[in-house]
């Protein structure tokens, strides 16, 4: 059953090839696909109780336990959510010209691609098909980065290319590493969860610690930790709309999910465990901090909101690093929170871009007068994003500063106190001047469609329920998903 | 001690002036017949050397006493040199070692760059400035394969008799030895620097522009000339004789014992390296001036991994199969500094095929099926189907750019230079020996991946040229698949499977990308791609 989670997109792909003279087909095709994978997903969930037991499936290739279903059950819903934007806001744009109409059915094809790539990342039973699937997800975004075709977009896409294939190499020189370590232990060499983690006592510690940097480096780059975030402003603030909340919600997520799998193999020793969480640390502060500083300084919207991804990343590093259950429920708990406020961010950003045709945030002024609805929630999830209520993020980082003081890391708070508030500030600032105050002009260009204002409205819902209730079962999964990083 | 020692050393430097001429006698036969001309008889550079000795001679009254006296002073170092190699007696008159070897010649060179200032002519002066440039070359590199010998020897002795003898004593086991090579090509590359031959000096010019040894003698004439002449053809046999007892020790057992075989053993040799390098001379134009630290540094490397290896890679010597890694690391490394296109992708090629080479010996021996799997797919993709492809999209790229220019990168200069880049690539070469020491792993091959992994890393990061850094992971993606071989590891079956589908697929992506980014800025320098740089 849990098949059907990574196949549905995958078929629905190819079906888009086929049907790719209408356009109307294309999108429904790209709804139902992601549709279905996400029930797949649940059913297959509740059918076999996935919170006591992992489930596997496809001859043991696939696995998933609670970490794993957290983080795919997040992929397909945001993935759902942006598939159904695109039509909307790509229909906008066919309208204006952008783009020719023949490239569309390319577009929803990739994104099924990329969402059966992550999935597969998710849902994987050994770290070499991760590092494949992880692989094969840069692959196919590369084109949708470029999508538009244009100078800057290209010059986007070959960095991410670049950056990405050459650091997740890295990763793959780390597996090498694991497997020799292996080896020596006179172990089967299996890439396995089940085989290495049960086996990772036995490995010498130094072998741990030398792949587990390569792997924390290779996928780092990935997940846009400071200072191998080179390529992510850019790609994420020249790739469409949709595509930048994709890849800043989900993606990055994935990638700290493929480090996070990995995590557990140094549980061992004190030693090899604290080299493990200075990693975490010292990444996570980097990006908190220099990313915060560099929001200020931005013009682009989509720039502004890349460099918030790389500051919120850097705190869930933070909350590994700090570790405990504590710090890990920080760290899961801001992953999932930032994936819901983090599109919804870049999907009201789109909004806004449509009705004023500029991303320069000096140009746009008063969209509350234009939009009052729009205009209000926008600057909600833009402090939300920073973590303030009603949203997730402010309660993880709560209980990360929580965290960071019951362990003694007091610089941490530091950190955390001091650049959250500057980049709350940063926030506040840009998205008032933004909101607020007599529109710069009368006529509204665009506005959004019934569908586009439907799936921001129930992503806005979303959002806050976790924020304000945080639902029971989501924290079940969340401890879940904990116990299976600190069992082993 | 009689006088015995004397007559010997007399003896030897009697017979390598005398071998001199001849050989550069038969260089040029083979140089002529190549330009399809008959060419001047082998004997003619003994009647040009008489000819020269028996005629009047002009000193320019500007000059002082050095101009007279730096022929005699390289005649004479070349002289001394020329005695004490170990070519017909034990050459153990004066206990020499590889270090006043270099310094002899340096010697002599100081001297004739002196006298050729001292005329106070604008030729001498240029040939003077070249000619110092090269020896701040060329003097590492001596310098770099004497340290390669030292650790030859394991004694850190550099004596003439000691590296000679360890040499001989490994002779034909010492063939399978990578450093061997990489230490004999290096060693020939410097000869080549040092007596001043093609491609960095050709010695039959007389054109200004490119003359570099000729330039400094330019004044001279009459003996004076016909010394300066004869030192210079001996100074190559003499190198020649280096090369020889350190690499082609053939005419050691004889040496004492019975010196006319020695003799003629030795005349055999040289002439062969003679032809050797009169052959290669026909076939390489002179580079640029400015392109003559690139070939040196090159050499430089290949004498330091020569070092590294036989410092840190173990003895494990197991037949020719040993040097197929290291043609993987050289073709790396070649890859860096050469400049067409389509030569890099038959650098790509030969790399790949000496990866399935590897495949191959391992699969005769082990006879795994996961081997031959292997094989056939390295064969398959990385020799035939990746290169094919990469050049039908490099023909149609050219065809498609309005400006031919932009798109291959012979025309587009690296923001690194090649002589900064393979230093560079020295360093990366340095650290995977002490990476593989950390990870106490006995394996002269996991060395060697990781430099091939480290330079795949270096041209993807430094090339411009957007095809060259889809290359760039070509290379390294060699040196990844060696890697669990150097470690024997056994990767599952699917691993590899994935591994190569996403190879397959990320020189689709890039290839796709390359037409996209010709089609937004008309060429394929992605230095052009800096339009967000300035947005941040």
């Amino acid at each position: 059953m849990i098949e059907l989670t990574l196949f549905i997109p995958a078929i629905f792909a190819i079906a888009i090839a086929f049907a790719r003279r209408n356009l109307k087909v294309v999108e429904a095709l790209a709804m139902l696909g992601a549709f279905l994978s996400l029930v797949a997903l649940i059913v297959s969930a509740f059918a076999s109780n996935l919170f006591q037991e992992p489930v596997s499936g496809l001859f043991g290739y696939l696995y998933v336990d609670s970490l794993g279903f957290l983080f795919t059950i997040v992929t397909v819903t945001i993935t759902l959510f942006v598939i159904v934007y695109s039509r909307g806001y790509l229909r906008e744009e066919l309208r204006e010209g952008v783009f020719k109409e023949e490239r569309l059915w390319g577009y929803y094809s990739l994104l099924l691609l990329f969402l059966s790539c992550m999935v597969l990342v998710t849902l994987a039973s050994d770290f070499l098909t991760i590092w494949a699937a992880l692989e094969a997800t840069t692959l196919t975004s590369v084109f949708l980065i470029s999508f538009y075709g244009t100078k800057d977009s290209v010059e986007a896409a070959w960095k991410y290319f670049i950056i990405c294939s050459l650091g997740i190499t890295m990763a793959l020189v780390g597996l090498m590493i694991l497997g020799y370590g292996l080896q020596q232990a006179a172990l089967p060499v299996n890439f396995g969860f089940a085989n290495v983690l049960a086996n990772s006592h036995y490995i010498l510690p130094i072998y741990l610690k030398l792949a587990f940097a390569f792997i924390f480096v290779g996928y780092g780059t990935k997940m846009g930790l400071v200072p191998l975030h080179e390529w992510l402003p850019d790609a994420h603030s020249q790739a469409p709309t949709p595509v930048s909340a994709l890849l800043s919600g989900v993606l990055l997520s994935t990638a700290f999910y493929a480090i996070l799998r990995t995590y557990p193999i140094l549980s061992q020793s004190v030693d090899t465990y604290s080299f493990g969480s200075t990693l975490f640390l010292v990444f996570g502060a980097l990006s908190l901090v220099l990313a915060s500083l560099r929001l200020f300084s931005q013009g682009n919207y989509k720039r502004l909101l890349a460099y918030s991804s790389v500051e919120n990343m850097g705190i869930v590093a933070l909350g590994v690093g700090v570790g405990g259950p504590l710090g890990l429920f920080a760290a899961l708990f801001h992953t999932v929170s930032h994936s819901l406020v983090k599109p919804l961010a870049f999907f009201l950003g789109g909004i806004i871009n449509m009705a004023y045709g500029t991303k320069e945030i000096s140009k746009i002024k008063g969209v509350s007068s234009l939009m009052p609805a729009i205009g209000k929630i926008f600057v909600l999830t833009n402090i939300g994003i920073t973590g303030s209520i009603p949203f997730g993020t402010f309660i993880s980082e709560i209980v990360l500063v929580a965290a960071a003081l019951v362990t003694g890391n007091y610089l941490v708070v530091l950190l955390l106190v001091v650049f959250t508030t500057i980049a709350f500030g940063t926030f506040l600032l840009r998205s008032s001047g933004m909101a607020f105050g007599p529109a710069n002009f009368k006529q509204k260009r665009h506005m959004p469609d019934m569908l586009t204002k439907v799936c921001v409205w129930s992503l806005f819902f979303l959002a806050v329920v976790l924020g304000l209730v945080a639902p029971t079962i989501l924290m079940q999964l969340v401890n879940s998903a904990i116990s299976v990083l600190i069992k082993v | 001690m009689g006088y015995n020692f004397i007559i010997e050393y007399l003896l030897q430097v009697a017979f390598i002036f005398l071998l001199a001429p001849l050989t550069i006698g038969i260089m040029g036969k083979v140089k002529a017949r190549f330009q399809s001309r008959i060419g001047a008889p082998i004997y003619q550079p003994y009647l040009d050397i008489m000819k020269l000795f028996s005629k009047g001679m002009v000193v320019s009254s500007t000059t002082s006493w050095v101009f007279t006296a730096a022929p005699i002073v390289f005649f004479a170092s070349v002289a001394i040199a020329a005695g004490i190699l170990p070519i017909l007696f034990g050459g153990n008159l004066i206990n020499a070692d590889l270090v006043l070897f270099v310094y002899l010649f340096a010697a002599g060179r100081f001297m004739t760059a002196l006298a050729a200032l001292d005329t106070g002519s604008a030729f001498g002066g240029i040939g003077a400035s070249r000619e110092m440039l090269y020896s701040i070359l060329i003097e590492p590199l001596l310098f770099a394969i004497i340290v390669f010998f030292a650790a030859f020897t394991m004694g850190g002795n550099v004596s003439m008799s000691s590296v000679t003898s360890t040499a001989a004593l490994n002779w034909p086991a010492i063939l399978t030895t990578p450093s061997f090579w990489l230490a004999a090509v290096a060693l020939f590359i410097a000869i080549l620097a040092e007596t001043g031959r093609l491609p960095f000096d050709n010695p039959a010019t007389h054109l200004e522009l490119t003359m570099v040894h000729e330039a400094m003698v330019l004044d001279y004439s009459g003996p004076l000339l016909a010394m300066i002449e004869w030192a210079n053809a001996a100074k190559l046999i003499v190198f020649f004789g280096l090369f020889a007892v350190l690499f082609l020790p053939f005419g050691l057992p004889y040496i004492s014992a019975n010196p006319l075989i020695a003799a003629a053993i030795f005349t055999a040799v040289v002439i062969l390296l003679g032809i050797a390098m009169a052959v290669l001379e026909s076939l390489t134009p002179k580079w640029r001036l400015f392109e003559i630290p690139k070939i040196l540094t090159f050499s430089l490397l290949l004498s330091l991994i020569a070092f590294l290896t036989k410092m840190f890679g173990g003895a494990a010597s197991s037949g020719f199969y040993s040097i197929l890694p290291f043609i993987m690391l050289v073709s790396a490394l070649y890859f860096l500094f050469s400049a067409t296109f389509k030569r890099r992708l038959e650098i790509y090629i030969v790399q790949s095929a000496a990866l399935a080479l590897i495949f191959g010996v391992i699969a005769v021996t082990i006879g795994d099926s996961a081997t031959y799997w292997r094989l056939g797919s390295t064969i398959l993709f990385k020799v035939i189907i990746l290169p094919l492809l990469l050049l039908r999209a490099f023909n149609a790229l050219q065809k498609e750019s309005k400006n031919i220019l932009n798109v291959d990168p012979i025309f587009l200069a690296s923001p690194l230079s090649v002589s900064k880049s393979l230093l560079l690539s020295g360093f990366l070469i340095v650290l995977s020996y002490l990476i593989t020491s950390v990870l106490g792993v006995n394996n002269p091959l996991l060395p060697v991946a990781f430099s091939i992994i480290l330079i795949g890393g270096l041209i993807i990061a430094t090339k411009t040229h957007v095809l060259l850094q889809a290359m760039g992971f070509l290379i390294l993606e060699n040196g990844l698949v060696l890697l669990p071989t150097a470690l024997s590891l056994q990767i599952p079956f699917f691993g590899e499977i994935a591994t190569l589908f996403d190879v397959l697929t990320l020189v689709v992506v890039a290839l796709v990308l390359a037409f996209k980014i010709n089609d937004a800025i008309g060429g394929l320098d992605s230095r052009n791609l800096d339009h967000l740089l300035e947005e941040q």
